[in-house]
């Protein structure tokens, strides 16, 4: 068992490497959790048996009346459901992408995702999972329409709105799709390379956003240039998770398709880029409801497999961690009682003296670990701070000169092009800046977890608080073979929440979350909707977030995730103004509006950031303190009844087999 | 009578006289000088196609990868010589005159002399071709220039047609492609059918290969693999891309497959409407000096439209053209209906 305790560890802690897991799990599985042996695989699978081990935790926390940890694993639980990939399906036109999607959503008709002979889808559209239909545009002014399906066509198509006039930003489809669809953001972006300019713009705002992107091609025309534009593209911002499928294989003989998949396996080689393998598909049949034998099931499970092993073993672990998080203070509590059992009154209460003086001793050390922490937090954001004067001279020049050196007969050109030079202008330059300010915050972050008190339950259910200069005795302790019911300690616990948050979805807030509530102001809006998206109202929650948020640094990073992108095509492309002057006076608008709120709304809410950091430390130490606390005193109550005593050993093994069948689940 | 090429000698020297006109420090006449060098160039182009169209006549075909041109040909010859793959396979541009017998001439860099083979059947004409041409292995890219000839009533006359790659291929070989079919309809090409897939619409690169290497010697679209396409469809097809192309430019819709197959069955009322036949006439038309001049002229006929909607929207209050020359013109050419849309543009300016 504390073989197995000690994987639990390592695993949450991502202490062993990524490649050593399978073992690990199947060592667990032989060892431990027999009736784990038949594992789920797939993403939605994952999903929901840890939703259900989650409920069981929950059951029992209601049951042992801990009802703070019952409202936390509850909004765990609904942070979890809220965590959505973002899978891109993109392009050149006419090759099945609105068809494809039609048979996601499983639907019989093309009503969300229109579909005609000629180039029709001139405008994104994202679908998620929703309880009812729902369907809305969004306006590039920032307003919202809300449309009827029946609208889509009007709104969606070159036919129905040519060269996008209604300026549609970005249209919106939830509803009760398939349960394949829960957990996921489907984005139908518009064919590439059509002779209608603006789609262009909106899939290379796209790209940074998705956390999959599958490009489709057809058996008929084999893999073409501006193909392998786009994927150097979706490569540049960093997306290798590329798949790469064939469509409508039905149209075509065997020998075609040998020689199609020949050509494009050769093209792709060039890349440098792996992809497993080249789907073949047929969407039109998978659309007709021959899901099997289209090649789209296959498809669908090696695009949930990699989602699950990429980003969901990163969203599970954080979901894992918060549910034990809650959960272990009453598990702290259920050891001690279920420790105590040989132990005389005499002995809890010099136990319980011992913890109260330990306490006090830490309250001593512990503000000025948390001011240190405070001060070097502000002083790391100060000094990002200093260099952004300089970073918007250069900004501005840079923009300036690439203004001045265009010919007035390329100046429409550079006008379309205009969003994209500015957003790689503006992340080329603060990047460097910021990606140096992410990775010391996360550094303090990481001491500050290894140098916090904490609590060890040691050798005899002694309580121990740790003033933690290192791990040594959360190691020897789980080692040892004692009895370490906090072995999933705050320390621990923590730094899994850490380790989890390393990949948290910052970027689809740039674009599909953002698009909706600060368009307005320049389609970037203040930090309030990305915290919001991040933890829930809920304050307990709270208590793992920031650290997750923390340690969102995308290929952007968060502190700068979308400033650029979001924020330029939409006064761009509103704009008639196409003289030199015009877009100089724009660009220099862009630049400070940009550097205004990078001041005084994003700096500020990171800067508040490391107080609710400190916060999550404080409030986990506590909470822990105080069921120990009440456990001894239960404990003492209850001294000398020795089947109140099997039974708290009961609950406690139980309570603790429970919580420790979690990486088994997450480690697929 | 007086032939196009007269009226475009005509109309050049216009141009060249008015060009003259105004001190270019003018602002207004920026304007004015603007129009005559456009005009100018069009003007160019035209007389260009006007002297190529008294010699040897090549008629190129081209499109994107995979559209179906060599199908396309090889049902315009009523048989299969040219390579159909669905990789990129035609590497080479390859040209296809008339003669008794199927021969296959092919120079090479290093070679000094041509290698010529002669096949009894098409057979085994296609399968050399096949193996010369293809990207893949065993293709030998050294070939500089590949000659076919054979029996197809379509190359009498002195007519040639090419097979060119598919332009925007992947990869090296795709840039040396595109490189290889600018070079050829920039020099050798008289005229050239356009190919795009029905389904595929028209694309950003494609226009843009269009305006720069076709637009002034395409006057023929061919929209292939249109087999289920209704009439309803097409119509809307030529309202979507119609407007980013010349007006002279005639759209064909052709069913590929239908074609062959009404070929193979020799049934000519499927050749018909298959769309086939009305490409097949466009391309005889093409024997002929007329035919060839046609394309010249409708062009020239638009050009003056446009010609005379810029002058009445300048609005100028000095002539556009040189008013002595303008005036023989205008004497020259009264009632000739070549030039109905041009004697408009022709006029003195009218300030009453």
């Amino acid at each position: 068992m504390a073989f197995a305790r000690a994987l639990v560890i390592l695993a949450l802690t991502k202490r062993i490497e990524h490649e050593a897991l399978p073992r690990v799990v199947e060592i667990l599985r032989v060892t431990r959790f027999p009736k784990l042996r038949t594992m789920p695989s797939t993403a939605e699978s994952t999903r929901s048996c840890l939703l259900q081990w989650a409920k069981n935790c929950q059951s029992t926390c209601q049951d042992e009346g801990d009802s703070a940890a019952v409202s936390m694993i509850e909004a765990a639980v609904s942070r979890y459901c809220e965590d959505r990939f973002v899978l891109s399906i993109m392009g050149l036109a006419k090759r099945g992408k609105s068809t494809l999607i039609n048979a996601l959503l499983g639907r019989a008709d093309d009503l969300l995702a229109p579909v005609d002979k000629l180039p029709a889808t001139n405008v994104t559209t994202t679908f998620s999972w929703g309880e009812t239909l729902a369907v809305e545009a969004i306006l590039r002014d920032g307003t919202s329409v809300p449309l009827t399906p029946e609208d889509i066509r009007a709104y969606a198509t070159e036919e129905g709105n040519p060269d996008n006039a209604k300026g549609v930003q970005l249209i919106r489809v939830s509803g009760p799709f398939p349960e394949r669809l829960r957990g996921l953001t489907l984005v139908d972006l518009p064919g590439l390379g059509s002779i209608h300019e603006h789609h262009d713009q909106i899939i290379h705002q796209f790209l940074p956003q998705s956390d999959a992107v599958l490009l489709l091609t057809t058996a008929r025309m084999p893999i073409s240039q501006q193909e392998i534009d786009l994927l150097k593209e979706a490569r540049k911002v960093d997306i290798q998770k590329l798949f790469v499928a064939i469509n409508k294989v039905d149209e075509t003989d065997a020998g075609e398709l040998a020689e199609c998949e020949a050509h494009n396996r050769k093209q792709l080689g060039t890349l440098d880029v792996s992809i497993p393998s080249i789907h073949r598909i047929s969407a039109r049949q998978a659309h007709q409801g021959e899901w099997e034998s289209s090649g789209v099931a296959e498809l669908w499970d090696d695009i949930g497999r990699l989602l699950q092993r990429e980003r969901g073993l990163v969203m599970a672990r954080r979901f894992v961690s918060s549910v034990i998080q809650a959960a272990s203070p009453l598990l702290n509590s259920l050891a001690v009682r279920a420790e105590s059992a040989g132990k005389s009154a005499e002995e809890i209460a010099a136990e319980r003296s011992s913890l109260a003086s330990e306490k006090k001793a830490i309250e001593s050390h512990r503000p000025i670990r948390e001011r240190e922490f405070s001060l070097r937090w502000h002083n790391v954001i100060h000094e990002a701070e200093s260099y952004l004067p300089h970073a918007e001279e250069t900004i501005r020049q840079n923009m300036a000169q690439k203004i001045k050196s265009t010919s007035l007969a390329q100046m429409k050109a550079l006008e379309k092009r205009l969003p994209t030079l500015f957003s790689e202008c503006v992340e080329g330059t603060l990047t460097p800046i910021f990606s140096v300010m992410e990775k010391k915050l996360r550094a303090l972050v990481v001491e500050l977890d290894a140098t916090y008190p904490c609590v060890i339950i040691g050798g005899r259910g002694s309580p121990v608080i740790k003033s933690g200069q290192d791990h040594a005795v959360v190691k020897t302790a789980v080692a040892g073979g004692a009895l370490v019911a906090g072995g999933i300690g705050v320390a621990s616990a923590a730094s899994a929440a850490i380790a989890a948050a390393a990949a948290v979805a910052v970027v689809p807030m740039a674009g599909l979350g953002l698009v909706t509530s600060g368009l307005a102001a320049y389609g970037w809006g203040s930090l309030a909707p990305v915290a919001a998206a991040l933890w829930p109202t809920t304050t307990v929650a709270t208590a793992t977030a920031p650290s997750a948020f923390l340690l969102a640094a995308g290929p952007v990073g968060w502190a700068i995730a979308g400033l650029g992108v979001v924020a330029v095509p939409v006064a761009w492309g509103i704009s008639r103004n196409k003289l030199k002057r015009g877009l100089q006076d724009q660009m220099e608008e862009h630049v400070t509006s940009l550097f205004a709120r990078l001041k005084t709304e994003r700096l500020p809410a990171i800067r508040s950031l490391g107080d609710k950091v400190l916060e999550e430390f404080r409030l986990n130490l506590e909470r822990r303190l105080l069921a120990i606390d009440q456990a001894l005193d239960k404990a003492a109550l209850q001294s000398g009844d020795a089947d109140a005593v099997k039974r708290d050993q009961e609950r406690f093994k139980r309570f603790d087999e429970l919580l420790a069948e979690s990486p088994a689940l997450i480690l697929q | 009578m007086l032939t196009t090429q007269e009226i475009t000698e005509d109309l050049l020297l216009l141009v060249a006289r008015s060009e003259g006109l105004y001190p270019s420090s003018n602002k207004k006449a920026g304007k004015v000088q603007e129009l005559l060098a456009s005009l100018g160039r069009e003007l160019l182009l035209l007389h260009q196609r006007c002297l190529r169209s008294s010699a040897d006549y090549k008629v190129a075909v081209v499109g994107l990868g995979n559209v179906g041109k060599s199908n396309l040909l090889n049902a315009l010859f009523g048989m299969k010589i040219a390579p159909v793959s669905n990789a990129p396979c035609t590497a080479n541009i390859v040209e296809f005159h008339h003669g008794d017998e199927f021969r296959l001439m092919a120079e090479a860099r290093e070679r000094l002399l041509p290698r010529h083979w002669t096949f009894p059947q098409s057979g085994g004409l296609h399968d050399q071709l096949c193996q010369m041409v293809s990207h893949n292995e065993g293709g030998d890219r050294g070939w500089t220039r590949i000659e076919v000839t054979l029996p197809a009533e379509i190359l009498s006359d002195g007519l040639i047609l090419a097979d060119t790659p598919g332009f925007g291929a992947a990869g090296d070989e795709g840039l040396q492609d595109n490189e290889t079919i600018a070079h050829f309809l920039k020099n050798d090409v008289a005229q050239v059918f356009w190919v795009v897939m029905a389904d595929q619409g028209i694309g950003r690169q494609e226009l843009g290969f269009y305006q720069q290497y076709l637009v002034d010697r395409c006057d023929d679209l061919i929209v292939t693999n249109a087999e289920d396409w209704q009439h309803e469809d097409r119509t809307r097809w030529k309202q979507r891309f119609a407007p980013k192309l010349r007006r002279s430019l005639q759209i064909h819709f052709v069913e590929g497959k239908n074609a062959r197959l009404a070929w193979e069955r020799q049934d000519a009322a499927g050749w018909e409407a298959s769309g086939a036949a009305d490409v097949c006439e466009r391309i005889k038309n093409l024997k002929h000096f007329d035919g060839r001049i046609e394309g010249v002229a409708s062009n020239l006929d638009i050009l003056g439209e446009i010609v005379s909607r810029r002058i009445r929207e300048m609005n100028s209050r000095a002539p556009v053209f040189c008013p002595v020359e303008s005036a023989r013109l205008r004497g020259k050419y009264a009632g000739d209906a070549a030039m109905r849309h041009w004697l408009p543009a022709l006029a003195v300016p009218d300030h009453s």
